[in-house]
């Protein structure tokens, strides 16, 4: 080896390390510009004396690392925990590459780039023309291609990863004369996977002009399919002669971090080249709906938005799916938490041990005390307590990358609507149950798309009403109990109660004469079919969402609450339980069953005597103290039929705002209860949530007391 | 193909039935221009259609498109069913069976017979 390239090696290795240090600063720091200049020219220099010392495949590789930062320097993107992977990974790699015996494996680096150009593309940039780093052959690519369509094939073996590809597809006016059809090709992509098909007709003449011979039609076709993009070349391959084709890559799986988020309506149809960028940037100007205005303008044709637009939403859909696929197998655990847990499973195992001696102790007929067996059993008491502990613990999750995803989402909502909008995140390093964080999702991002939308006024109206420009988000997160307080709150507009009351009368959800509190006026907002915005727009939907939201909520054992201040903005509460798995309950009797109610709903619990009913009424309600409560005789809710016994007792439940009191035979007592979920094929008991099995093996309903408290109120 | 046309100057009514393909387009064209020539609405029974290719979809963007200039209406009656007229709209993308992907604004002849037929069996 060369002196050169010794020192060459040298270099690297201190520029490396240095690049590791920092990416781990940086993810401390993520503003400061100092790491990230540092970051570039570290990159920068590998690549550059690389390049100098022969080592060609390390300079290709790290010039799309370099593009990355140069992006995050300049601020089209944002560093986040993703990238400094991504970048953490790619490190690894360019030192594998100029120091391992064996060579690195292509594909390795492949992945990693195709990772950054996700990023790169999705703020609508390439990484330059550097961008192949190595000499295979790849098929013979079609003149016109577009660069992104040679990446399919550099993808190394990855051949089940799900891809989709847009397919713009323009056959010549002669196309039917040339015997040549499009049913059948579009037959034979079908095949291949899911499709997603839009007719572009702009060019179809009046009847007076039409030759119905000739085809005037041209089509965007999406294709989400494993198959590779020389498969779905060849199904074109008889009619390349008498059409234009263009095949690109969308959206691909083999492209780690990908946020479900998608391209905005703009860049889409720039890229099918339906607009061009002094288009783009003059109606942007107007911070109004791009796709309205530019039809509007004429500048776009109404078919050309409805592929956009479709083309967005499907792939929004296409990975979210993916994500939810994800994110139900795999959870990121702190190394610590399985430490604790192996030194954990290590006490029991030397525990067992003790047992089995003196088991072999007893078997030789010496005597053990007592108090030696209660040792044990103390022992084991504590670890099977401790080890419960743990392993709920490794399912805690921090909400940190639930909440991080926001910012994207804020960002390109904001700048879709016209909008200047903060997002202010606390309470980050909050940990909940894995399966709570994934299922709070869908509604946390529906309930910042609603404050976005309906919540923050456009910057004029925020001006005129004496406020900063700028509107705030902001998420927090914060223990209370065993519940988790989140709450999504804005400055905004507040929700206005005369609004509401209109809207629910005009879609019939409350009757003319009904007086309603301003409590009970906003939880109307979670009534299905309910929409406070005068129109539906494309981000906040079509009125199908709040009710959706709550009922997730409520699916997680959570509470929503709704406050605003007309004019100055509305908070949203969730109140999220910590895990899914594990409640302190109240077990009771009624019959021969055994029933258990979260302990947290209950009020008070006490003898159910006469003198409870109120005299000379009709028994829906008892009197308790003074207060009239409505009640639920579980015996007759059941229909059990077994005898009544003499003495039952009473426990007063409390939902929300509505205090109900349930009958039952007996109270056994608290219980520490392990939530099973029910089998499908009982779902339709609303009242039951789930199941327990108890100490002696039997097994015991845990009852939902949201809808038992429902039934009340629906007078039953 | 085979079109009988019933009605008046206030609305014509077109009976189709066979294949509705490249070999009959010109003379579906020439009966679309002379309907709408003559009467103020053209409502298109589909009910007989056994086949149609996108020369068919293409012809009748095109009457609406000339029914639009000509401030006249058109459309396809969505009590006249014709699975394979829907079949060929939905697979070469002139409409679509997830009417939410896309704008919803949009609303061609087919699109609206085909959300049209769709709402017809939902009432059902």
């Amino acid at each position: 080896m060369s002196d050169q390239s010794e020192y060459y090696r040298d270099e690297a290795r201190e520029l490396l390390e240095l690049i590791e240090q920092k990416l781990i600063d940086l993810e401390n720091q993520p503003e400061d510009e100092e790491v990230l200049h540092a970051i570039f020219r570290a990159f920068h220099t590998i690549k550059g004396s690389g390049s100098m010392f022969g080592y060609d495949k390390v300079a290709a590789f790290t010039h799309e690392i370099e593009t990355l930062f140069d992006y995050l320097r300049e601020k089209k993107l944002s560093t986040n925990k993703p990238i400094i992977d991504t970048a953490l990974a790619a490190k690894d790699y360019i030192s594998d590459l100029i120091f391992s015996e064996e060579p690195a494996p292509e594909e390795a680096g492949e992945a990693i780039l195709n990772t950054v150009r996700g990023y790169l593309e999705s703020v609508g940039g390439t990484a330059g023309p550097a961008r192949r780093t190595d000499g295979t052959a790849t098929g013979s690519p079609q003149p016109g291609d577009e660069e992104p369509a040679q990446e399919a094939e550099t993808e190394g073996g990855g051949g089940d990863e799900e891809r989709t590809f847009r397919i713009k597809f323009s056959p010549q006016r002669e196309f039917f004369l040339r015997g040549a059809k499009v049913m059948p090709l579009l037959q034979e992509l079908e095949q291949t996977g899911t499709l997603l098909v839009f007719a572009h007709t702009g060019e179809v003449p009046l009847l007076d002009e039409i030759d119905p011979e000739l085809c005037y039609t041209d089509w965007t076709i999406l294709l989400t399919t494993t198959v590779q993009l020389n498969t779905v070349r060849d199904i074109f391959i008889f009619v390349e002669d008498y059409s234009d084709l263009h095949i690109e890559i969308i959206d691909d799986a083999a492209q780690l971090d990908i946020g479900a988020e998608y391209k905005r309506i703009g860049e889409i149809l720039y890229e099918q080249g339906y607009v061009d960028q002094q288009t783009i940037e003059s109606i942007m100007q107007q911070k109004q709906l791009f796709g309205e205005v530019a039809v509007k303008q004429g500048v776009l044709s109404k078919d050309a938005l409805d592929s956009a637009l479709g083309e967005q939403q499907y792939i929004r859909e296409v990975r979210r799916k993916r994500q939810q696929q994800q994110s139900s197998t795999t959870i990121r655990v702190k190394s610590e938490k399985l430490d604790s847990l192996v030194n954990l499973v290590g006490e029991i195992v030397t525990l067992q041990a003790r047992l089995s001696q003196y088991t072999e102790s007893a078997a030789d007929g010496e005597e053990i005390s007592v108090s030696e067996l209660e040792n044990v059993t103390e022992n084991m008491a504590r670890l099977t307590a401790e080890l419960r502990e743990n392993t709920m613990d490794i399912r805690m999750v921090p909400l940190a990358e639930t909440f991080n995803s926001f910012h994207r989402l804020v960002r390109d909502l904001s700048a879709e609507l016209g909008k200047e909008i903060q997002l202010e995140t606390s309470g980050a390093e909050t940990e909940l149950d894995k399966n709570v964080i994934d299922a709070l999702n869908d509604p946390l991002v529906h309930i910042v798309r609603n404050s976005i939308d309906h919540g923050i006024e456009p910057p004029e109206e925020r001006a005129e009403a004496g406020k900063p420009r700028s509107g705030t988000v902001n998420i927090s997160a914060e223990h209370s109990g065993a519940n988790v307080l989140i709450k999504i709150k804005d400055d905004g507009r507040g929700l206005s109660t005369e609004k509401i009351r209109n809207k629910a009368l005009q879609r019939g959800i409350i009757a003319e004469d009904a007086r309603l509190s301003e409590r009970e006026l906003f939880s109307l907002i979670f009534a299905p079919g309910f929409s406070t915005a005068e129109s539906a727009t494309s981000v906040s939907g079509r009125g199908v969402g709040m009710d959706v939201v709550k009922r997730n909520i409520e699916q997680l054992r959570g509470k929503i609450k709704v406050d605003s201040q007309l004019g100055s903005g509305t908070t949203i509460t969730l109140t999220i339980p910590l895990t899914l798995s594990i409640i302190d309950g109240l077990l009771l009797a009624i019959g021969d069953e055994r029933y258990v109610i979260n302990l947290s709903a209950v009020d008070e619990c006490f003898e159910l005597t006469p003198d409870l009913y109120p005299e000379g009424q009709g028994n829906e309600y008892l009197s308790i103290r003074g207060e009239v409560v409505p009640y639920i005789d579980l015996r007759t809710m059941f229909a059990v039929n077994n005898e009544t016994p003499k003495n039952r007792e009473l426990i007063v439940v409390r939902a929300g705002e509505s205090k109900v009191a349930l009958i039952v035979d007996s109270i056994i007592g608290q219980h520490q209860t392990v939530i099973k979920p029910l089998n499908a094929a009982l779902n339709f008991i609303q009242e039951v949530s789930g199941s327990t099995i108890l100490g002696d093996g039997t097994i015991a309903f845990i009852l939902d007391i949201n809808k038992l408290t429902e039934r009340v109120g629906a007078g039953i | 193909m085979d079109i009988q046309i019933e009605g008046n100057k206030q609305s014509l009514r077109l009976v189709c039935s066979g294949n509705a393909t490249v070999e009959a387009s010109a003379e579906m064209r020439d009966v679309l221009i002379d309907s709408l020539q003559k009467s103020k609405k053209v409502v298109l029974d589909v009910s007989g259609i056994g086949k149609a290719d996108i020369s068919f979809l293409q012809l009748l963007i095109s009457a609406e498109k000339t029914a639009q200039q000509k401030k006249k209406s058109i459309e396809i009656d969505p009590n006249s069913y014709s699975q394979p007229l829907i079949e060929a709209a939905v697979h070469a993308g002139f409409c679509r069976e997830q009417e939410h992907l896309g704008d919803e604004s949009m609303h061609t002849i087919l699109a609206t017979y085909r959300a049209r037929v769709s709402q017809e069996a939902s009432d059902v």
